[in-house]
């Protein structure tokens, strides 16, 4: 075997350390831009190479054929843990990364995150505690021993978990150990130079006793490597010996060289040094909005026109395809394929990583504008239906569809509904102005405006004082060259993502440039209808509340326990009722449920919260609350829909090839049934539905906040729903980890 | 108004930015087999190749497992031309799984993941194909019974209980936090909502 080829070949690449390192590297180098620009002296251009360095020793380490080797090699994974401690560690300090990593971060993730952590004194004077000499060398070697221990080192070779774990805590270990020496910016001076020298040399004397009694020893202290086959000829106990040496010389550098440092610092030329801290601030540099840049392109109306236009002739090829096409297997018919499998994946992995796009590109209001100018919007939609109530119903039914004729398996009707969509848009847009169908009607954009609180960006202003100075409201109105909102949100008290489509017309209109895409919190906008300031809304929480219980209930739909219960009672009810009963239990499971445990919840917190000042009713408790269950029912969405996505993902090619062939346009081609491999799930499907969990809770008790007079109350009001919250939380447990229907494949 | 980039500068920025997130993307989703080697269970001649077999994680048990295959000549040179594909046989004879194993993460073994589903003797077979000739190894082995659902997947049920727990430090830091007195720098008036019909 070539063993370069092997070598170049077995690099892996941990999702986990990737993205750690890809994030440090980038809040870094965004911070250290601005530093480098004010303060010259004290971050010149070398600090940063010495903390790319750094990340790169540790990509080296843990990413590189070294890695593998080290399961193999004792002298491999040696060297993989020098790079981690003597080299890696040092180099990160060197690069002084403390304010830079905190600069780069957004401000409000330091600001309302990490602040106060950062501002704890407890966490401070622990910190302070164990950074000095006589700690941090005693830590660093009772690690160093501990992970060597013959016990915990094969354990960590055996589970991947441990392994990786090892590594955090010698790389933290030495991160302890580096810091007396390097002091990085702005540490405080703690320790007299000359005791460094007793510091260091201390760690050499351990190091070499550490390192002999692996060069010397006539034992094997990890027998596992004897029981691993390796193509070299090398018995276990010389590959000890060869670690031990490897040890020995290539722990005395690092510790010389800190220690030719720390000589040359007392010997020091100082007076330059000084005269760097009292060079004056130049003024901070501005980076720039990279999501306004962003915003800059997607605003372009020919990109959202030739998305929309694209995803028209996919519904034109779905259409004829699910009324022409073959109904069974519906796996093997575009029909059954891409709206139920790959459309909703897509769509809310869309909406959590950038958010509501699919509005944005949807292709049903490509017609808008036509069908205005044909049949002239003459009405007005009626005000007692301008609220949320007919989509709570449209959905609920929707939902209940989709079960109960198991839509996801016709592609016949699937193609009906479709047409059916079009053909409400063009008569609704048509009839009434302002996107009544999208805000009053489609349940598809309910369900995209409610979870689009807990995505990452918005639509806004970005300068309240330009709005406020704004006559003509372009943003609301339109002006001769652009449409205003269509629908109707003002942009200057516009809160969160609720009826916002992502189309930007507001962004082309407005006059001044003020609009854009800008950063937001997971869950900020959640609880705050259309505007800021504005009440309230039952509706709203009724809609929250549905696609939240709707999320759970359809998932459940389709696990086994659930299915065979649901075959039960239709047995028992009579053979007549079969069909109806999956459907009329989902219905009771998204409907009745949540319309008894929502004000049970706001009662039992309105109870427990007392009398103390002001005291909200029951109803608006449930209005206020209810959206805080948004983010654990998108998890329950999200985990659902990317099972179905990953299972299915092998499904459009086959689909594909059958519709084009069916065409004359393919030759067509037998086609290869391809179960889902891999453990992706349902481990991924339990972080989505924690993740989901702990934003819920912080949502909750925003809001709770909000309504109660002060924590103690709030901490009472929200208790209630923080449990149901958890119930929630352990019922899609339970459903992830139950056999699924396998729905939308060719198996 | 910063200064406009011309149409070459703003492409590049774009791309780069799309380019880095591409390649982390594709990172994340190309991961390879991460398990550890774990230990032999099966070391023997297959043809004119000698095959070592290991499995990780020990014991066995249904779910996922890590399988590592070493292909060596008789000289003991690892050999790089063949194919390796390995066959997991429960009793059941229709139930049969087959993978192909690549190169993955540990230099001169090609791995594959798979998902035992039951407890039961499994009987492997590795089957290795290359210029020398094809040889097949066969073995049985015994998956134990799958892990609990909380020992299988603690981390993904301890991680939100600790991230729950960080959050509610968070806020006591928070309400312990000296109130900041409002800034006297004048506000901007609030916008107001102009009426539009329909």
């Amino acid at each position: 075997m070539d063993a370069t080829r092997a070598l170049l070949s077995s690099w892996s690449f941990e999702p986990a350390v990737v993205i750690g390192l890809g994030a440090a590297a980038g809040f870094y180098l965004r911070g250290f831009a601005q530093l480098h620009h004010q303060l010259p002296g004290r971050f010149p251009a070398w600090r940063r190479t010495a903390f790319l360095g750094g990340l790169a020793a540790v990509a080296v380490a843990l990413l590189s054929p070294l890695d593998g080797l080290s399961d193999l090699l004792l002298q491999a994974h040696m060297a993989q843990h020098w790079l981690l401690m003597g080299l890696a560690a040092p180099l990160l300090w060197l690069g002084a990364p403390v304010v830079p990593l905190l600069r780069g971060l957004p401000r409000a993730w330091l600001r309302r995150g990490l602040g106060p952590f950062l501002a704890w004194p407890a966490l401070r004077r622990a910190l302070r505690a164990i950074t000095r000499p006589l700690p941090a060398l005693a830590i660093w070697a009772l690690v160093t021993l501990a992970w060597h221990w013959p016990a915990a080192y094969q354990a960590a070779l055996r589970d991947p978990f441990w392994h990786q774990f090892e590594h955090a805590c010698f790389l933290a270990a030495a991160l302890l150990f580096w810091y007396p020496v390097i002091e990085p910016w702005p540490a405080r001076r703690k320790t007299e130079r000359p005791e460094l020298l007793l510091y260091l040399a201390a760690a050499a004397v351990f190091n070499t006793v550490f390192s002999a009694s692996f060069a010397f020893s006539d034992r094997v202290f990890y027998p596992l490597y004897a029981l691993t086959p390796t193509p070299w000829s090398l018995s276990p106990l010389a590959d000890q010996r060869a670690a031990g040496a490897l040890m020995w010389v290539a722990s005395v550098p690092p510790v010389l060289l800190a220690a030719v440092a720390v000589v040359v610092r007392l010997l020091g030329t100082t007076p330059r040094n000084r005269a760097r801290g009292r060079r004056p601030l130049a003024a901070p540099r501005k980076t720039g909005n990279v999501l306004g840049r962003i915003a800059a392109r997607t605003s372009s109306l020919g990109l959202r026109r030739a998305a929309q236009l694209a995803l028209f002739a996919l519904a034109a090829a779905i259409v004829l395809d699910g009324w022409f096409g073959p109904q069974h297997p519906s796996a093997l018919n575009l029909a059954g394929v891409l709206p139920w499998t790959y459309w909703r994946g897509i769509a809310v992995i869309a909406l959590l990583v950038a958010g509501n796009l699919v509005c944005a590109a949807c292709p049903f209001t490509l017609t808008r504008s036509l069908a205005a100018r044909l049949l002239g919007q003459p009405f007005a939609w009626p005000a007692a239906l301008r609220n949320k109530w007919l989509p709570v119903v449209l959905f609920a039914i929707y939902l209940w569809a989709y079960e109960t004729f198991a839509l996801w398996d016709s592609p016949y009707w699937t193609a009906w509904i479709i047409v059916g969509y079009f053909s409400a848009c063009f008569l609704v847009e048509g009839l009434f102005p302002r996107g009544t169908f999208c805000r009053h009607l489609c349940p598809i954009g309910q369900f995209q405006f409610i979870n689009s609180g807990i995505s990452p960006v918005e639509v806004r202003a970005q300068d309240a004082g330009v709005c406020s100075r704004c006559t003509t409201h372009d943003c609301l109105r339109g002006n001769a060259d652009h449409p205003g909102c269509p629908t109707g949100l003002f942009l200057p008290t516009k809160a969160g993502n609720l009826d916002c489509t992502f189309c930007q017309d507001c962004v082309r209109a407005c006059p001044h440039d003020n609009a854009g895409l800008a950063g937001l919190a997971a869950g900020v906008g959640l609880g705050n209808g259309r505007s800021r300031r504005a009440p309230a809304r039952i509706d709203l929480a009724a809609l929250s509340l549905l696609i939240c219980f709707g999320a759970f209930a359809n998932a459940g739909a389709m696990v086994q326990p659930v299915i065979s219960a649901g075959e039960n009672l239709a047995t028992w009810l009579g053979t007549s009722a079969a069909g109806f009963i999956p459907g009329l239990v989902l219905l009771a499971a998204m409907t009745v449920l949540p319309a008894l445990l929502a004000p049970t919840c706001a009662a039992a917190g309105r109870v427990l919260a007392g009398a103390h000042g002001r005291r909200p009713s029951t109803r608006e408790i449930v209005a206020r609350l209810s959206p805080a269950l948004v983010p654990l029912g998108f998890s329950m969405w999200l985990a659902h829909f990317s099972f179905h996505l990953w299972t299915g993902l092998g499904t459009l090619a086959p689909a594909s090839d059958r519709a084009l062939t069916s065409l004359g346009l393919a030759a067509g081609r037998p086609f290869a049934a391809t179960p889902p491999t891999g453990t992706l799930f349902p481990e991924l499907e339990l972080w989505l539905l924690g993740a989901g969990l702990v934003v819920s809770v912080a949502v909750g008790w925003r809001l709770a906040r909000s309504l109660a007079t002060g924590p103690g109350p709030a901490l009472r009001l929200g208790l209630p729903w923080a449990a149901l919250a958890l119930v929630l939380y352990a019922s899609g447990i339970w459903i992830v980890l139950q056999p699924m229907q396998m729905r939308g494949m060719v198996m | 108004m910063p200064p406009r980039l011309s149409l070459c500068a703003r492409w590049k920025r774009w791309e780069t930015w799309s380019g880095i997130l591409a390649v982390f993307a594709g990172l994340a989703v190309s991961a390879p087999a991460r398990g550890d080697l774990g230990v032999l269970v099966a070391d023997g001649n297959a043809g004119p190749y000698r095959v070592s077999v290991l499995v990780a994680p020990v014991p066995v048990r249904a779910g996922p497992s890590q399988w590592s295959v070493l292909v060596q000549d008789a000289g003991g040179n690892p050999v790089d031309a063949v194919e390796v594909s390995l066959e997991w046989q429960p009793p059941d004879p229709h139930a049969g799984i087959l993978r192909v194993a690549t190169p993955g993460r540990h230099p001169f073994y090609r791995s594959s993941n798979v998902m035992l589903p039951k407890t039961a003797t499994w009987r492997v077979g590795v089957r290795v194909r290359g210029d020398e000739g094809s040889g097949r190894l066969a073995f049985d082995i015994h998956v134990a019974p799958r892990l609990g659902t909380w020992r299988t997947y603690w981390p993904a049920l301890l991680v939100p209980a600790l991230a729950l727990v960080l959050f509610l430090v968070h806020q006591f830091l928070k309400l312990r936090e000296p109130r900041v007195p409002r800034s006297r720098e004048p506000r901007v008036p609030r916008s107001r909502e102009p009426r539009v019909p329909g």
